[in-house]
């Protein structure tokens, strides 16, 4: 049984040890409350402002400390940038920000994992579909990694764990 | 060729034929987005990207859907995008947009294909009433023989990839349109069930993942009591069952919209009798009017035909006149641009004549 935030009734998902002068004091706290408290007054009236433009999307699009600049090679477009807009560049961007994309399309959603068609005429992005589940989960763990975020990287390791293994008897079965 | 003649005749149009459950549903509409892995997303085409886009795709279509017409919107006359938007064939978007874009769509208006809107491909397709299995069937197919020409942006982790991530999955939104005037109607102080029916459907539609808004998006009561509800969710569940929730719901809006009916019927009878009738004369008779009043006289003329309070019109006239007295189609057919005054007179003459008053 997880702890509920401190602030609020809400489950805590983020979890703080603070050590100070040899005194260790815990704090759990939701996504929110743990935002509010953190974020600058700056930020705050920036994220106001940015509503303005569709709020179904931006407003969904919360800043991520795990943003590291990246500008899309294919597309030029950065994180910040689609935070104002609320659309994507290019096909690529998904790839690109898979940490911000999957914790966005989870938000948008309530889930992540796509159950439906796939296209006959899949090219560059779909070329080898099970490869691209596999690539895309990897770079959304790298990302959780590089941002501390071990809940989520924890997740995304079993899955990946998951999708490596049903793909075993396909190429152990040598035809 | 005319400006006239790019235009289907309104006749073959599919709104104005028969439907199931028509009492209450006016119409299904489903609709996939798609875009190509090769090329920028709209929000970030370089120079030139939006024509090369547009050319391939209107040669994807012409072997994929040979039976389709394609016509490039920025070709197009204000007042012939106007009608296209009323015949749902495009969006107010299309509409507005100044790049390189086309629509490709059938006689009958059952199928459109938007090209280069907000992703490069929009597939849809329509049908009078509730059809939500055969037109499952009828944009699967489309798609298919799409994707065997062009390459489409997917990832099988996340689906379909589009520009705007509440599309992002299967890229499939369905939108029925219902008419549910018993389940608006404000009931006078003092009688029973005080708040409006439409309040609970939009309360429970919001547990299931679905929308409901009124045909301009207006939350509250709809202009004509016209709603439309849509699914929300395009990740995390298969399409298929995405459809079926829908049917569930909507399933019981119609029940919940007949038995409304009923109780007003059995409450109200003269108060509704007079909405109707009062309707019938001022569209037999009045000499300008809005959009928005001859919507609401309509509307209430519609239940009147289905609660056989009225049999001096029929539906698919009532559905015509929806049709052709929006401004688009009423300057169409006028051959020019018309003035608001000129276009309320004009309304008011095509609903007296089609009324079969003088």
């Amino acid at each position: 049984m997880r702890p509920n935030c401190d602030r609020c009734d809400n489950q805590a998902t983020v979890h703080l040890t603070e050590i100070k002068g040899g005194q260790k004091t815990e704090r759990h706290l939701c996504e929110n409350c743990a935002r509010s408290l953190h974020m600058p007054q700056a930020a705050k009236e920036l994220q106001k402002l940015l509503k303005s433009f569709d709020p179904s999307v931006t407003a969904l699009v919360k800043p991520s400390r795990s943003d590291t600049g990246a500008t899309c090679p294919e597309c030029g477009l950065t994180w910040s940038e689609f935070r104002q807009r609320g659309r994507f560049g290019c096909a690529h961007d998904y790839e690109l920000f898979a940490h911000e994309v999957e914790r966005l399309l989870k938000r948008i959603h309530g889930s992540v994992a796509y159950s439906g068609k796939s296209p006959r005429g899949a090219g560059r992005v779909g070329a080898a579909p099970a490869v691209d589940a596999l690539t895309t989960a990897r770079k959304a763990l790298q990302a959780a990694i590089d941002a501390e975020n071990y809940e989520e990287a924890a997740r995304l390791r079993d899955e990946i764990a998951k999708l490596g293994a049903s793909r075993l008897p396909q190429s152990g079965d040598g035809r | 060729m005319t400006a006239r003649d790019a235009l289907p005749d309104l006749k073959a149009l599919w709104l104005l034929g028969q439907g199931r459950e028509q009492d209450v549903v006016i119409s299904t509409r489903m609709r996939l987005a798609r875009n190509l892995s090769d090329f920028h997303f709209k929000s970030r085409f370089r120079t030139g990207e939006a024509q090369r886009l547009e050319v391939a795709l209107r040669e994807a279509l012409a072997e994929a859907a040979p039976d389709l017409r394609y016509l490039r919107m920025h070709e197009l006359q204000p007042t012939q995008r106007d009608v296209l938007f009323e015949r749902l064939l495009v969006s107010a978007e299309h509409v507005a947009d100044a790049s390189p874009r086309g629509v490709a769509f059938s006689e009958d208006g059952t199928t459109s294909v938007l090209v280069n809107e907000e992703d490069h491909l929009r597939l849809q397709v329509f049908a009078a009433g509730l059809e939500l299995p055969r037109l499952g069937t009828a944009i699967d197919a489309l798609d298919d023989r799409l994707a065997g020409r062009v390459s489409y942006a997917f990832l099988e982790r996340y689906g379909y990839l589009t520009s705007c991530p509440t599309n992002t999955g299967t890229g499939l939104r369905v939108s029925v349109m219902l008419h549910l005037p018993a389940l608006s109607f404000r009931r006078e102080a003092g009688t029973r069930a005080a708040e409006p029916g439409i309040v609970r459907v939009h309360k429970a539609a919001q547990r299931l993942g679905l929308t409901v808004r009124g045909t301009h998006g207006e939350s509250s009561r709809a202009e004509g009591d016209f709603y439309q509800i849509s699914n929300q969710v395009t990740l995390g569940r298969p399409p298929e069952q995405a459809v079926s929730d829908l049917q569930e719901v909507l399933n019981q809006v119609v029940q919940y919209e007949r038995h409304s009916r009923q109780i007003l019927m059995e409450d109200d009878r003269i108060r509704l009798e007079d909405v109707v009738w009062r309707g019938w004369a001022i569209l037999r008779h009045a000499r300008r009017i809005t959009s928005r009043e001859a919507l609401a006289h309509l509307s209430a003329l519609r239940l009147g035909v289905w609660l056989k309070l009225i049999d001096a019109v029929t539906v698919p006239t009532l559905q015509e006149l929806m049709v052709r007295m929006r401004p688009g189609h009423l300057q169409h057919e006028a051959g020019r641009e018309l003035a608001p005054a000129e276009r309320d007179a004009l309304r008011a003459t095509l609903i007296r004549e089609r009324l079969g008053a003088k």
